[in-house]
């Protein structure tokens, strides 16, 4: 480090590093943290390179050659014929590309900036963005949720004939879920839409699933809140989701969303839509939406485990939570010992609700003791609705009434899909989305 | 042209030498390094789209890849490929060995190694390899291995990298890739150019593969090294010819190059001749290309070079066209020779399969061309009207489906106005032993960029250690050593780099003569592998020990092949088997009253052995006691015998 400070070498220099066995030309790349032995070259065939600062002889500095990234700005046409989206930024992959010196990720998010990278999208429709914030999904959160349907409604309001919203996908479902609590009788389609695959990368999943959810977004009959994301990780179609049973189900894989119970809502491949569900509310043409942007955030979801301590339990009583989703084993279910705290907050007037983390299947408490005594001390049951969900939900009630009577109903009268009253055979099956799986069901279709 | 006439013309020629890595994985999954011919469990397709680079352009390559708008369809293996490959995972750490081994060749080639190790991507929009850019790290820089006449040959650097996949089809839109070769770890050696004649050039891939083979820690067999060749001349520039499949093609094809890019150059001064500048041919928007669809001209037709298109007569309504495109100013250059049998419509030709996917040969028609199959000069003629060409133009004809026939007519455009640079950036494949023809365009550094999923690896001081005890004695070192001990030349030549090279080391050590060891090993063993004995099979220490017994004396020569015989059958040790087959040597004393008693039951046979005709009495002595003494010790007592 001090060889760079008295040569007087600044990062982006040109610089000539003499070791004791090479002599290495390059740019000096800024360090990432944790590390500050080695500095690191990018030398001119593209390569980088690290050297350790102890093997260094002598440092000439060559040149220098500013970094000046920016991304190619186009204007987006406007044609007076197409139907116009707006795309709503929060962050995440699919709205970033790769700076290539650092290797960071950088926003690109105006019209024009979406235009260079994907311009497919001027075929669609008149695309005008807004970027409400920039970050990753685990950062979202109630408050930019509230404001997330405060500007759907704006949108609305003004005219747009679909809106899509481009999210980070690890949070995408919670976001999709809360989305269709907060915004209810849109006339419009609301499509959440991400990318397993930054755009940087030939192999980016970006340009389609944007094409994709625009598409919906200016084209499709299904007024909701929906998932847009890959149906197979071949580049084929997307899959429209119901925000309220889809779940990002791998790490990694294109096709990570899943709807969970049920089948998906349709797909859509290359501005063709293919609709699996006829019970989806149909686009208007009236500007009415109401937006219920409440939330209350003393709620908690807890994840039992075999041996759990009530002392877990105890705690979330003793730091005020007001709700509580269990996520409860097989049919919905929790150890003894975690009898007594769930007593004591049933009597301290915490709400608490029963999910199943097997995630498909329903909650049937009357089958074991254990179901009984749970509901016995409070522990409502929510059937199938997924645990993900059953938070959003409860955080979204408590917002609004406190009285049980009035929670309890609201937690078990499905508003959209959230608990259904039947699962198809095939919603099983295909939410485990092997390849074959995908292409049998989609059989059914053709 | 002999290599004195190619030296005048400034032939230069360096490697970039790909080969794969011994390893247990593959180098950024657990998947096993191993090819599979067996049906494909499933397969997936996808497409390549093209990124920005850092200045906001689009890489030349890129673009070109995108046009051709393929269909990419991979196939996979559920036991031996894993989610990575299908560029559904991010990479796991890079594997240990193939780190070490680079390290290991890199440093028998006498390279700096890098302190710490950085993955880059480099992108290849091609398809052969689903992620579009290859995982690739630089571990050495600057090293060099000695040659000839007291000259080195230079290595630039050396990389480790995942190879891509296999291509399997590729037709028209449709391009299938298998994906059981992808990320088996690999080098590649880049050299400077320091062949001055293709002879050299030759040489350069022997002698670099010979260094790799001699480290024992590489995979052999077909594909396993693949050489690129890059050659340039006096004003021309460099050209990479990807995966020359034997070092016998390296000369003729870097021969055929240099060629090519001396014609190439002619055509640029005759281009220059005539007054043409780059200025005259816009390529951005083709503003100044003059290209018409001239189906109706053939309409009802049948046109022999179109025929693979339309399958009978030419019409207007089959989604197909005939598109005529004029180039100014380059009338006769079509025809102009470029290498082998290749002239420059060749040049255009490759573009238009690669790029535009007009695969179907013969591609396209010239002015220069004499009419035939259906065209008639009147069509020409009545085209050259239509495009308003003068007596110096040239016009090219082309046919197939509408949307790739526009793009066609742009590429002949593009890669004619390139003539007027030169030689274009470009890579090319090999079709015989002196022709190529067109791969891609030359990708730049703007394709590099950061891997940004993994940390760099620093190479630690136990790195260091474990690759340094494993660098091989430098293979020319090797050989002086054993010709200093009188081994043949041939034998120590083909020792050096032999996959039994271990087999003569450990004989070595158990107390065999050097030269009774190599020649043995290289000669008696590769004899007795032809003749049904499984060499490989044998643990390497009961080999080497096999030898060292019988280059010590403690057991015959000819008893050891029936030695490895039987230990290769039974997998019990050669200790045990010489004793149970009774093929411990026998002294003197025993030899002798062994010799008496046979001698005295076939007297016929001594006469004739007193005659001179030795082998019938031989050949009985040796049969019986022959695997136990040497045949020279039995023939001198019977013929001290006989004297006394």
């Amino acid at each position: 480090m001090e060889v760079l400070k008295k040569e007087n070498i600044a990062v982006w220099d040109r610089i000539s590093v003499k070791t004791h066995d090479t002599v290495i030309e390059g740019i000096l790349l800024p360090r990432s943290a944790g590390d500050d032995s080695h500095l690191v070259l990018k030398m001119i065939t593209g390569y980088n390179i690290g050297v350790r600062f102890d093997h260094v002889i002598s440092i000439d500095q060559i040149g220098t050659k500013k970094a000046n990234y920016k991304i190619p700005e186009k204007e987006f046409p406007f044609d007076e014929a197409k139907p116009n989206v707006t795309i709503l930024g929060t962050g995440g992959t699919i709205a970033s590309r790769l700076d290539y010196r650092t290797g960071a990720v950088i926003p690109a998010f105006t019209p024009g900036e979406l235009f260079g990278a994907v311009p497919e999208l001027a075929d669609i429709a008149n695309i005008n963005t807004k970027k409400l914030f920039g970050v990753f999904s685990e950062n979202m959160g109630p408050n930019q949720w509230k404001v997330l349907a405060e500007s759907i409604r704006k949108e609305i309001e003004e005219g747009v004939t679909g809106v899509c919203i481009g999210h980070g996908t690890d949070t995408m479902h919670y976001t999709a879920a809360i989305l269709s609590f907060m915004v209810q009788g849109s006339p419009v389609p609301i499509v959440c839409v991400g990318s397993q695959r930054s755009s940087d990368r030939p192999s980016s999943d970006a340009a389609r699933t944007l094409i994709g959810s625009v598409n919906t977004a200016a084209y499709s009959d299904v007024a909701e809140v929906m998932v847009c994301m890959y149906g197979t990780t071949s580049d084929k179609f997307c899959y429209l989701h119901r925000g309220t049973r889809v779940r990002k189900m791998h790490s990694s894989y294109r096709n990570t969303f899943k709807t969970l119970g049920d089948i998906p809502l349709g797909k859509v491949e290359d501005g063709n839509f293919t609709y699996f569900k006829p019970d989806y509310k149909k686009r208007r043409e009236d500007r009415e939406v109401t937006i219920y942007p409440h939330f209350e955030e003393r709620v908690a979801m807890l994840y039992y485990y075999p041996n759990m301590d009530p002392d877990i339990l105890e705690s979330m009583i003793d730091n005020g939570y007001k709700g509580i989703v269990i996520a409860g084993t097989g049919l919905g279910h929790v150890n003894k010992p975690l009898y007594d705290p769930i007593q004591r907050a049933h009597e301290e007037g915490i709400h608490m609700f029963m999910a199943v983390q097997t995630l498909y299947g329903y909650t049937q408490m009357f089958v074991y003791d254990t179901g009984r005594d749970l509901m016995a001390r409070g522990v409502v049951p929510l059937g199938n609705m997924l645990p993900e969900v059953a938070y959003c939900k409860l955080g979204w009630v408590l917002g609004q009434v406190q009285d049980p009577e009035a929670v309890n109903k609201m937690m078990t009268t499905p508003i959209t899909h959230e608990i259904t009253p039947r699962e198809p055979y095939n919603g099983f099956v295909q939410g485990q989305g092997g390849l074959d799986v995908v292409e049998d069901f989609l059989k059914e279709f053709s | 042209m002999d290599d004195k006439e190619f030296e005048a013309i400034g032939f230069k020629c360096g490697l970039e030498i790909h080969q794969q890595l011994q390893t247990d994985r593959k180098l950024f999954c657990r998947c096993p390094p191993i090819y599979r011919n067996d049906p494909a469990h499933y397969e997936i397709v996808r497409h390549m789209r093209p990124t920005l680079s850092e200045m906001g352009t689009y890489d030349g390559t890129a673009l070109m890849e995108f046009k051709t708008r393929k269909n990419i369809t991979y196939q996979f293996f559920r036991d031996t490929t894993c989610s990575y490959e299908l560029d559904d995972t991010p990479p796991f750490e890079m594997d240990e060995k193939a780190l070490e081994i680079s390290m290991i060749i890199a440093k028998a080639m006498k390279c700096a190694l890098v302190d710490e190790v950085h993955v880059s991507r480099k992108q290849y929009l091609d398809g052969s390899i689903p992620t579009g850019f290859q995982r690739t790290a630089i571990i050495s820089l600057g090293g060099f291995v000695p040659w000839k006449d007291g000259r080195n040959i230079d290595i630039r650097q050396i990389s480790l990298e995942e190879d891509a996949c296999r291509e399997m089809s590729d037709k028209g839109h449709e391009i299938v890739f298998r994906t059981d070769r992808l990320s088996i770890p690999l080098i590649e050696v880049v050299t400077e150019p320091n062949a001055k004649n293709p002879t050299e050039a030759g040489e350069l891939a022997e002698v670099l593969g010979w260094v790799m083979r001699s480290t024992q820690l590489v995979r052999r067999g077909p594909g396993a090294t693949r050489q690129d060749v890059n050659v340039s001349v006096e004003g021309g520039r460099r050209v990479e010819i990807k995966g020359v499949p034997f070092i016998d093609w390296i000369p003729p094809i870097t021969a055929g190059e240099a060629i090519r890019q001396h014609n190439l150059l002619k055509i640029r001064s005759l281009l220059q001749d005539r007054g043409l500048d780059l200025t005259s041919m816009d390529i951005e928007e083709f503003k100044t290309m003059k290209s018409q669809d001239v189906t109706d001209l053939f309409d009802g037709r049948q046109i022999e070079i179109f025929d693979s298109w339309f399958e009978g007569p030419v019409s207007t309504d089959k989604g197909l066209d005939i598109k005529a495109v004029l180039i100014p100013g380059f009338n006769e250059l079509f025809s102009h020779p470029t290498h082998g049998d290749q002239t420059f419509s060749d040049e255009v030709s490759g573009r238009l399969r690669v790029i535009c996917c007009l695969d179907r040969m013969p591609n396209l028609f010239t002015s220069d061309d004499i009419p035939f199959g259906g065209i008639t000069e009147d069509d020409m003629k009545e085209i050259g009207k239509r495009l308003g060409a003068s007596e110096d133009d040239a016009y090219i004809l082309i046919g197939g489906p509408k949307e790739d026939t526009k793009y066609g007519v742009q590429e002949i455009y593009i890669r004619s106005r390139e003539a007027i640079e030169g030689i274009p950036n470009e890579t090319r494949q090999v079709l015989t032993p002196d022709i190529t023809t067109f791969e891609r365009i030359l990708p730049g550094p703007d394709r590099m960029y950061p891997d940004t999923d993994r940390p760099p690896i620093v190479v630690t001081k136990e790195i260091l250690d474990r690759v340094n005890k494993q660098i091989p004695v430098p293979w020319w070192e090797q050989k002086e050593d054993l010709l200093s001990a009188g081994v043949p030349e041939p034998v120590a030549h083909k020792l050096v780099v032999s996959r039994w090279l271990p087999i003569h080391e450990h004989a070595l050590v158990k107390g065999a003569e050097k030269r009774f060891s190599a020649i043995f090993v290289m000669e008696g063993l590769k004899h007795l592998d032809r003749s049904g004995l499984d060499v490989d099979s044998i643990p390497v220490e009961a080999v080497a020990e096999s030898i060292a017994m019988a280059s010590t004396g403690k057991i015959t020569i000819r008893a050891l092949p029936k030695v490895l015989m039987e230990v290769s059958k039974t997998g019990r040790g050669p200790s045990e088997m010489i004793e149970e087959l009774g093929l411990s040597p026998i002294d003197e004393d025993q030899a002798r009253s062994a010799i008496d008693d046979l001698v005295k039951g076939h007297v016929d046979l001594l006469g004739l052995f007193k005659d001179g005709r030795t082998g019938p009495l031989m050949g009985i002595l040796m049969d019986s006691i022959g695997d136990r003494i040497n045949g020279s010790k039995v023939f001198g007592m019977v013929q001290g015998s006989i004297d006394s």
